[in-house]
C-alpha cells in the first residue's frame, strides 16, 4: 500500500525543482551588465539613506500575536466539526462555553483599541 | 525505516543550526524546517492529525509571530568584538547554561526511559482518525479543553497589554508619526502643553486654575505643587525636550 | 513498475503541467477580460488573438537580467520565490478533481484523479497556506528595501488575517459533510433535493461560501485586497525588488493559488464533479466549468471593484469576517442539531 503522503512529497519536490531549474535556466540565458546605480533598492530614484530594515509599528507583533491565539482557537473547531453529529448537544454546549470564553477577550482586545489599525 | 532517519536527520541538524546562527531569521526558517521534519515523523507514526497541526500551529502561527519579533526588533547582527570573534556555539556562558539544561534533559530521559512500563501504546485508530482524537477531546477531556479557553483568554489578555505602552488608560499610541509618539509618550495628553510656548506654559504652572493641572498625571501634578521659583525658572517637566 | 504506480506518476506530472498550462491561461483571460470591461483589444497581435501572449512574456522575462540589490540578503532573496511557488504547488495536491476512474478499462484498479488521497485533505489545505505567508515575508524583508518591506509586512498581516475565517470557513463545511477528505465531502453533495436542486453545500452554507471566497481573494492578495500591489503606496509591494524569473515564480505562485482556491471551492461549496447531463467518468468538465467560472468571477472582482483602504481592510478582516465566520459556525451547528442534515 503506498503511503497517500509520498505523492505530495513528491509533488513538492517537483515543484521546488522546477522553480530552481527555470531560474538557473534564465541565469543562463539572460545579460548580466550591473553597475553600482542599478544594485541599490528602488526609492523613486533618490540614492536610500538608511538601512530599509528599520523598526515598525508593534501592530504588526499585535496581529502576529492574536493570529496565533485565534490559530489555536480555529484548529479546535476541526474535530469538533467532524464529531459534531455524535456530540451533538453536548457538543454544542460545549462550544458555546469555548467560544464565550473566548469573546470576552475579544472584547477586551476590541475595547482596548487591539482591532484598530489607524 | 529510511524515511525516519532521513526526518530525524533533517530535524536534528536544523535544530543544532538553529543555535549555531548569527542570524536570527535564519534561526527562525531552520526552526520551521526542524517542525517541518517533525511532522513527517508524525506522518510516519500514522498521525496525520497532529502533524498538520504541527505544520498549522508551530510552523505556520507561531514562527510567523517569531519573524515578525525578530524583524521588528531589526538585530540581524550581533555586533560587539567578542560577538565578531566567537562562534555562537562556542561562547562560555550559554555553553554552560547550555549543557547544564542538556544534562537535566538527558537525566530527565533516562528516568522517564527507566519508568519505561508506564508508557502506554495508542490502541491502533486511536489516534490517527480525526474523530477518533475528537470524541475523546469532546468527552473524556471536556473539561481540561474548557481550561483551554481560559489559557488562550489570558494570552489574549497578555498580548493586548504588551502591546500597549505608557499608561493603560492612554489611547493605544502605535501608529502616530514620530514626533506624535514622543509627544505622546508623556502621562498626559494636553496639547496645549506641546504647543505652547514657554510663557505660557509657565503661566499653567500656577495651581488650581487651569483644567491642566486636574487632567495631569500625579507626578506632574507634584511639580506643579511646587512654590514656582522665581530666580531659577520653573521645573522642567518630565519629557521635555 | 505496477501499472497502478505508473498512473500516479502520470497522473501526478500530468496535474503539475496543467497547473502550469493554467497559469498561463489565466494570464492571458485576465488581460482578455479586463480588455472586455475596459472596451479595449487587450492582447492580439502575437498569435492568433494573442493566444501566444503568455509564451511571449515567458520568453520575455527568461531574458530579463536579473537584479538583486547589493544590501540584499542573497540567500533569502533567492529562496523566497521558491517557497511561493512551492506552496502554490503544493497545495494543489490534495485536491480532487474527478471521481475515480479506470482510465476507460486500462487499469484493474480504480484510480481516484487526485495526487494525493489524504484523510486529512482539508486541513491539509489550510496548513500550506498558512505556509505561503513565508515566500512573501521573507521576500519583502530580505530585498532591503522599503517599499518591499512594507509591503511584504502589510500583505503577510493581512494574509494570517484573514486565514482565521478561511479556516473556519472550511471547519463549517466539515460540520456539514462530518468528513475531513475532499472526496468525502465531494461525494456527500452528490443527487439532488427535490429532484432538481443539486445538494451542493452552496444552498446549505450561502454564508460559509462567502466568507470562504472574501478569505480566499485576501488569503491570494487579489483585488479588491490586492495591497501588495497597492502601487500608488507601495509601488510593487514585496516584489518590489524582484525581476526576470523569480518576478515570474511570484507571479505563477498568484496564479496557481488562484487556481487552488477555486478548486477548493469547487470541492467544497459546488458539488465538485457532480452535476448533470455527464456521467461520472467525464465530472472532471463539470469540474472545469465550475473552476473556471470562479476564476472569471475572481478577475470580474478584480477590474471592478476599487481597492480597499488598509485600515479597511483589517477592520472588516477582524471586527466583520471573523465575528461572522464564529457565528455562522455555531447557527450552522444549531441547524444541524434541529434539522438533522
Amino acid at each position: 500500500m503506498l503511503s497517500p503522503y509520498i505523492p505530495i512529497a513528491i509533488f513538492v519536490v517537483v515543484a521546488t525543482g522546477f522553480a530552481l531549474f527555470t531560474l538557473v535556466f534564465s541565469g543562463l540565458l539572460h545579460p548580466e551588465k550591473y553597475n553600482k546605480v542599478k544594485l541599490e533598492p528602488y526609492e523613486c530614484g533618490i540614492e536610500p539613506l538608511t538601512d530599509a530594515r528599520d523598526r515598525y509599528s508593534i501592530r504588526y507583533y499585535l496581529v502576529a500575536m492574536l493570529f496565533v491565539i485565534f490559530d489555536v482557537e480555529t484548529v479546535f473547531m476541526f474535530p469538533w466539526a467532524v464529531i459534531f453529529d455524535k456530540l451533538l448537544l453536548f457538543g454544542l454546549i460545549e462550544m458555546l462555553v469555548f467560544i464565550f470564553i473566548l469573546v470576552v477577550g475579544y472584547y477586551y482586545a476590541w475595547q482596548k483599541g487591539a482591532l484598530e489599525w489607524v | 525505516m529510511i524515511p525516519f532517519y532521513v526526518f530525524a536527520f533533517i530535524a536534528v541538524v536544523a535544530s543544532l543550526l538553529v543555535i549555531a546562527q548569527r542570524n536570527p531569521i535564519y534561526s527562525v526558517l531552520l526552526l520551521i524546517a526542524s517542525f517541518g521534519a517533525l511532522s513527517g515523523l508524525y506522518v510516519l507514526l500514522d498521525a496525520p492529525f497532529v502533524a498538520v497541526i504541527q505544520i498549522i500551529v508551530y510552523a505556520g502561527a507561531i514562527m510567523v509571530l517569531f519573524l515578525f519579533v525578530v524583524m521588528l526588533l531589526n538585530a540581524p547582527h550581533e555586533e560587539t568584538e567578542y560577538d565578531e570573534q566567537t562562534h555562537p556555539l562556542l561562547r562560555r556562558g550559554p555553553m554552560r547554561f547550555g549543557a547544564s539544561l542538556a544534562l537535566a534533559l538527558g537525566v530527565e530521559l533516562c528516568w522517564a526511559l527507566a519508568r519505561g512500563g508506564e508508557s502506554r501504546a495508542f490502541a491502533p485508530g486511536s489516534v490517527d482518525a480525526v474523530a477518533a482524537i475528537g470524541r475523546s477531546l469532546f468527552t473524556t477531556y471536556a473539561f481540561p479543553f474548557e481550561v483551554t479557553s481560559i489559557l488562550i483568554l489570558v494570552a489574549m489578555l497578555g498580548a493586548v497589554v504588551l502591546a500597549r505602552r505608557g499608561p493603560f488608560d492612554s489611547p493605544l499610541i502605535l501608529s502616530a508619526p514620530k514626533d506624535e509618539r514622543l509627544a505622546q509618550d508623556r502621562p498626559f495628553d494636553s496639547p496645549l502643553i506641546l504647543s505652547a510656548s514657554k510663557d505660557e506654559r509657565l503661566a499653567q504652572d500656577r495651581p488650581f486654575d487651569s483644567p491642566l493641572i486636574l487632567s495631569a498625571s500625579k507626578d506632574e501634578r507634584l511639580a506643579q505643587d511646587r512654590p514656582i521659583d522665581r530666580d531659577g525658572g520653573a521645573p522642567a517637566l518630565p519629557g521635555e525636550r | 513498475m505496477s501499472p497502478l504506480l505508473l498512473a500516479q506518476v502520470a497522473l501526478t506530472l500530468f496535474v503539475f503541467v496543467m497547473l502550469l498550462s493554467s497559469a498561463a491561461v489565466m494570464v492571458y483571460v485576465e488581460r482578455k477580460v479586463a480588455a472586455l470591461l475596459q472596451q479595449r483589444l487587450g492582447p492580439y497581435l502575437v498569435g492568433p488573438k494573442g493566444l501566444l501572449q503568455p509564451i511571449a512574456d515567458v520568453v520575455k522575462l527568461m531574458f530579463k537580467e536579473e537584479l538583486r540589490p547589493r544590501a540584499a540578503d542573497a540567500l533569502l532573496f533567492t529562496l523566497a520565490p521558491i517557497i511561493s511557488a512551492t506552496a502554490a504547488f503544493a497545495a494543489f495536491a490534495v485536491v480532487p478533481f474527478g471521481a475515480e476512474t479506470t482510465f476507460f478499462g486500462l487499469l484493474d484498479e480504480r484510480v481516484r484523479l487526485q495526487v494525493a488521497d489524504v484523510n486529512v485533505a482539508v486541513l491539509v489545505i489550510f496548513a500550506i497556506a498558512s505556509m505561503s505567508v513565508y515566500g512573501i515575508v521573507l521576500a519583502g524583508w530580505s530585498a532591503n528595501s522599503k517599499y518591499s518591506l512594507l509591503g511584504g509586512l502589510r500583505s503577510s498581516a493581512q494574509m494570517i488575517s484573514y486565514e482565521l475565517s478561511y479556516g473556519l470557513a472550511l471547519a463549517t463545511v466539515l460540520l456539514v459533510g462530518n468528513s475531513l477528505s475532499l472526496t468525502d465531502l465531494v461525494n456527500r453533495q452528490a443527487g439532488t433535493w427535490l429532484g432538481f436542486i443539486p445538494r451542493w453545500f452552496i444552498f446549505v452554507q450561502p454564508l460559509g461560501f462567502f466568507i470562504y471566497m472574501t478569505a480566499g481573494i485576501a488569503e491570494t492578495n487579489r483585488a479588491p485586497f490586492d495591497f501588495p500591489e497597492a502601487e500608488q503606496e507601495l509601488v510593487a509591494g514585496y516584489h518590489t525588488e524582484y525581476s526576470s524569473m523569480s518576478f515570474a515564480m511570484f507571479f505563477l505562485a498568484e496564479y496557481i493559488n488562484m487556481v487552488t482556491v477555486s478548486a477548493v471551492a469547487t470541492d467544497l461549496f459546488l458539488g465538485g464533479w457532480h452535476g448533470p447531463l455527464l456521467p461520472e467518468s467525464l465530472g472532471w468538465i463539470w469540474f472545469l466549468i465550475k473552476v473556471a467560472a470562479l476564476l472569471f468571477f475572481y478577475v470580474w472582482m478584480r477590474w471592478t471593484l476599487p481597492r480597499y483602504r488598509y485600515d479597511q481592510l483589517m477592520a472588516f478582516g477582524w471586527k466583520v469576517l471573523l465575528p461572522l465566520a464564529v457565528i455562522n459556525l455555531l447557527v450552522t451547528a444549531a441547524g444541524v442539531l434541529y434539522f438533522g442534515l
